[in-house]
């Protein structure tokens, strides 16, 4: 598979191209395959969602990119792994200094323990612009109280100078949106933003970081184990399970027409609130040990329609239309509308 | 009837070859260290050259040479053999200093983390106040006032040993006292005896094992430091700490009568401390230092 | 705003001075009484027993040392609070005159020993933790275990071996008579308290800065593009300090006693050397006074902890009002 049959039809040149990346953890006896030859693409202005179950390898994948993951545990290999053309695997450390917070920045899960609790939320925000500009401390704490203003911090003049402890989860996540805006870059990795987050203000967030997308042209990979979420921010979904990308498409086709057993499972399991339900809707079995993978489909001992072949050997990419893979060769097979597929 | 008892004392293991492999190579070489050490001492007598007190006035403040292999000191003693035998005397004082108040320390800071309430109030405030005092000022006081020895010395570290085993100690019960296995036994119907003795106290004595390392360390050093002052073993006995005093005169001509004994006591703690750190690796512990 | 401040921790070290009045007057009368328990008396020990019991009791009737015990300490008290500790029976010198004449050189001493172990701890612990488990990593970690193992004493006879005789480079004994003075003849004895000292702080903070580096928040430096020394020193070494403050409070006590020895080594005319004389002779005012002096030290030193956390730890402030 070439990238340009990943990319989704479009003519533009990725932002990102991941080609086969592959994370493995381990020394000595135990191995556990974090990521197993993902390959995704993202264009810019682009909003790609990441949609997969606890231990999928999501969070891995998003680390692995920035290169934070420690290396002497982990492994990380690719056939590409670009961004804006820059080789990242290749790079220095240095060169991938630049390349965080500045080309690519992210934002995390538990904003509550994201930030330094002895620093003020200005210096925090501060520290990345006097980064890569020449600026002094007052400058800074100035671009500091503009970046809380656009994410929509009340009083930021006055608030600069206050601590996280004294901040809400809601107020703080702003905070590492505003910091992570501060580098100017070029894409957004958010991982889980809003998972530990109100409902209330879950939407609030989501909404500032669309705004913001729209705003500023960025890229956004939105990581999420939440499908709704997904289905109303994305341009483009990858699912993955157990550290593999089993599909990737359009959000209308990923959500509208599902192919993998795996997605239709994730899809029906969503309790739906217009009607009751007698039963809820589960995939039967366990996530699998990441250290006990074999060759074949990670997906094969819980799935309904496997044969013997899935799990002989590596399963490529099918496509079911240009822009809409997936890594299962019964979806191409089975008829639409022969599997019970719950639409929203 | 132990159902509810032991979740996390990994201390008691199945093969013994299987349990020193698992070993982190610092607690190996702590305790090979060590145990060269104790050897040495058991076997003082075989191993010297020379008796501890016997002088040979020809052989005076002679360098490290074959026959003296440490040299001699001003009454010419030999060093090496002097060192031996006093490693006797300090390996056993450290050990009794640290364990014995160990084990009462332990079981008044249990006591009061279980209890609580009046108990746990009055246990803090003496432990406050004897916190208060630095160390060796008080026991200088007490042996001043007792007068020099090593059974002034037992009294004097056994009055105040005890607090740092006791902070720790009710430290951890009062963590263990909240788990649900203590809960289960007290639901059960044990007397509280047995509840802090055989539920909580395997579980809540960790961090005091771990110590208990360096305190030996710290009650060595502070053998030494006393003999060395004058206070605490008597001349001529052997010891590490009156061996430098003696040699303090004669820093200039025959610097090996300060440096063997230090030395000693450099290796000994050495070898306690890897074992400490290594202790404290196998157990699981936070090791913040040594105390 | 600054005058705010001011205030706030004037408010906070009040009420940690109170809670520590207790543990003050505990101490006195452990030693008051602990004392009276005690063989032997000053004047016998003075005169070497050639001296009648009529004399001495005659003596004791002027000093006002006959009167019941509890009178006594509550007397000893009183004037304590007014700031007169009594007199020496050997020296024949108010307590607290010579207690102020001793008490210079051990500060002194007890502020470059800090100094010195604080400035040898934190370079190394900062290697330490930036090469974590690799061979540099483990030589600092032994060479901390050596130190510790070190008597102090003999320290101080090595490095006034070695550097005061061989080298002849700085001064051995005693204290001197101006600053700079002062300065050169602390070198060595503060040196030979922080080979003591460093490690436990080498240890503690190499353990502290391990346990930050595994927050959330350092992960979002490096997010940011921080390069690793700049997050080991801004944001991993101020928040590694707090719990290594509390150690260095908790040790407060071996510091001390550390630094008695050390007087001794180097004959500093310090605390030290005059405890141990007044309690060969049983000067009883003299060794309450010291004893409270030493008392008040721990807790001046443990409240200096508390104040250094406000300064640190803005949460600590916050709740303080």
């Amino acid at each position: 598979m070439t990238t340009d049959t990943i990319c989704s039809g479009s003519n533009r040149l990725p932002l990102l191209d991941v080609v086969d990346l592959t994370v493995v953890f381990g020394n000595g006896g135990r191995h556990v395959v974090a990521n197993h030859c993902v390959s995704v693409s993202v264009a810019a202005g682009e909003t790609l969602g990441i949609v997969g179950e606890s231990g999928s390898g999501k969070s891995v994948f998003c680390r692995a990119l920035l290169r934070l993951l420690p290396t002497p545990p982990a492994r990380i290999s690719a056939r590409h792994l670009t961004f804006q053309g820059q080789e990242l695997l290749q790079s220095s450390e240095r060169e991938m200094r630049r390349i965080r917070g500045q080309g690519i920045a992210m934002i995390f899960q538990n904003p509550m323990s994201s930030l330094n609790p002895v620093w003020t939320i200005g210096d925090q925000i501060g520290e990345v612009l006097r980064l890569y500009k020449r600026i002094d401390r007052r400058a800074a704490q100035g671009g500091a109280i503009a970046l809380l203003d656009k994410v929509g911090i009340a009083s930021a003049a006055r608030r600069v100078n206050e601590y996280p402890f004294q901040w809400s989860g809601g107020m703080l996540q702003r905070a590492m949106i505003a910091m992570a805006l501060a580098g100017e870059p070029k894409m957004i990795l958010a991982d889980e933003p809003t998972t530990a987050l109100d409902v209330t203000i879950q939407d609030q967030i989501l909404s500032l970081l669309m705004d913001l997308q729209r705003e500023t042209g960025m890229a956004l990979v939105l990581v999420s184990h939440d499908m709704g979420i997904i289905a109303e921010t994305c341009d483009r979904v990858a699912v993955m399970y157990a550290g593999r990308i089993v599909e990737l498409g359009s959000t209308s086709e990923i959500f509208n027409g599902p192919a993998h057993p795996y997605t239709i499972g994730l899809l029906n399991s969503v309790i739906p609130l217009d009607r009751t339900v007698r039963r809820l809707a589960s995939i039967p079995g366990q996530p699998p040990d990441l250290t006990l993978l074999g060759v074949g489909c990670a997906f094969a001992e819980r799935c309904s329609l496997v044969v013997d072949n899935c799990s002989k050997g590596p399963i490529p990419f099918h496509q079911i239309t240009p822009g809409h893979l997936v890594a299962c060769p019964m979806a191409l097979n089975r008829d639409q509308s022969s599997l019970p597929v719950d639409k929203r | 009837m132990t159902v509810a008892c032991i979740p996390s004392a990994r201390i008691f293991s199945t093969s013994v070859s299987r349990e020193v492999g698992s070993w982190s190579t610092s607690l190996k070489i702590g305790c090979a260290l060590l145990l060269l050490i104790v050897v040495s001492a058991m076997f003082a007598p075989l191993i010297a050259g020379y008796g501890p007190d016997f002088q040979n006035f020809d052989a005076v403040l002679q360098r490290p040479t074959f026959s003296h292999l440490l040299g001699t000191d001003s009454l010419g003693r030999d060093i090496f053999s002097r060192v031996l035998f006093g490693a006797r005397l300090d390996l056993q004082i450290g050990f009794i200093a640290t364990y014995v108040p160990a084990i009462y320390g332990v079981l008044i800071g249990a006591l009061a983390g279980y209890k609580g309430g009046k108990v746990d109030t009055v246990v803090m405030g003496v432990l406050n106040i004897a916190m208060a005092f630095p160390f060796l000022v008080l026991i200088i006081g007490i042996l001043a006032i007792l007068g020099p020895g090593i059974q002034n010395i037992y009294i004097s570290v056994f009055l105040v040993a005890w607090t740092m085993y006791a902070r720790l100690a009710r430290a951890d019960m009062m963590v263990e006292r909240t788990k649900d296995y203590m809960t289960a036994a007290r639901v059960l119907g044990f007397p509280t005896r047995r509840i802090i003795l055989r539920h909580g106290l395997p579980n809540a004595i960790s961090s005091s094992i771990v110590f208990s390392t360096s305190d030996f360390v710290l009650n060595i050093l502070l053998v030494s430091g006393l003999s060395f002052l004058g206070l605490g073993v008597q001349p001529p006995t052997p010891e590490w700490g009156a061996m430098i005093a003696e040699g303090k005169d004669f820093l200039f001509q025959a610097w090996w009568i300060c440096t063997m004994p230090g030395l000693a006591v450099v290796l000994t703690g050495t070898a306690l401390s890897l074992i400490g750190d290594g202790l404290a690796q196998r157990l699981g512990e936070r090791h913040h230092g040594f105390v | 705003m600054l005058q705010r401040k001011v205030m706030i921790y004037l408010q906070y070290a009040i009420k940690r001075v109170l809670h520590s009045v207790p543990v003050i007057l505990g101490v006195t009368l452990f030693v008051f009484f602990g004392i009276q328990c005690v063989p032997g008396d000053p004047i016998r020990i003075m005169t070497r027993g050639r001296i009648t019991d009529a004399a001495v009791a005659g003596i004791y009737a002027h000093l006002g040392m006959n009167r019941p015990l509890p009178i006594q300490y509550f007397d000893f008290l009183r004037k304590a609070v007014a700031g007169n500790l009594g007199e020496s029976i050997i020296q024949h010198a108010p307590v607290t005159m010579l207690i102020g004449e001793k008490f210079w050189p051990s500060i002194w001493l007890l502020g470059t020993g800090t100094l010195f172990s604080a400035i040898l701890a934190i370079p190394l612990a900062l290697l330490s933790a930036y090469y974590r488990d690799r061979l540099i990593d483990h030589a600092i970690r032994l060479v901390s275990i050596f130190g510790f193992a070190m008597p102090s004493f003999w320290v101080g006879l090595l490095l006034i071996l070695s550097i005061g005789i061989y080298l002849g480079w700085l001064p051995i004994s005693g204290f001197g008579d101006d600053f700079i003075s002062h300065v050169r003849h602390l070198i060595l004895p503060g040196l030979t308290i922080s080979l003591f000292l460093a490690p436990i702080l080498v240890q503690s903070l190499r353990s502290s800065m391990l346990d930050v580096l595994t927050a959330d928040h350092v992960e979002v430096a490096r997010a940011k593009g921080l390069s690793e020394w700049h997050i080991l020193l801004r944001h991993v070494l101020p928040n590694a300090l707090i719990p290594t403050i509390t150690v260095l409070a908790v040790n407060i006590s071996w510091l001390l006693s550390g630094a008695v020895i050390v007087e001794y080594v180097f004959s500093l005319p310090g605390l030290g050397s005059l405890l141990i004389h007044s309690v060969g002779y049983r000067d009883y005012p003299l060794i309450q006074g010291l004893s409270l002096v030493f008392a008040i030290l721990v807790v001046a030193v443990n409240l200096l902890a508390d104040l250094s956390y406000m300064l640190v730890d803005p949460r600590v402030r916050k709740s303080n009002p």
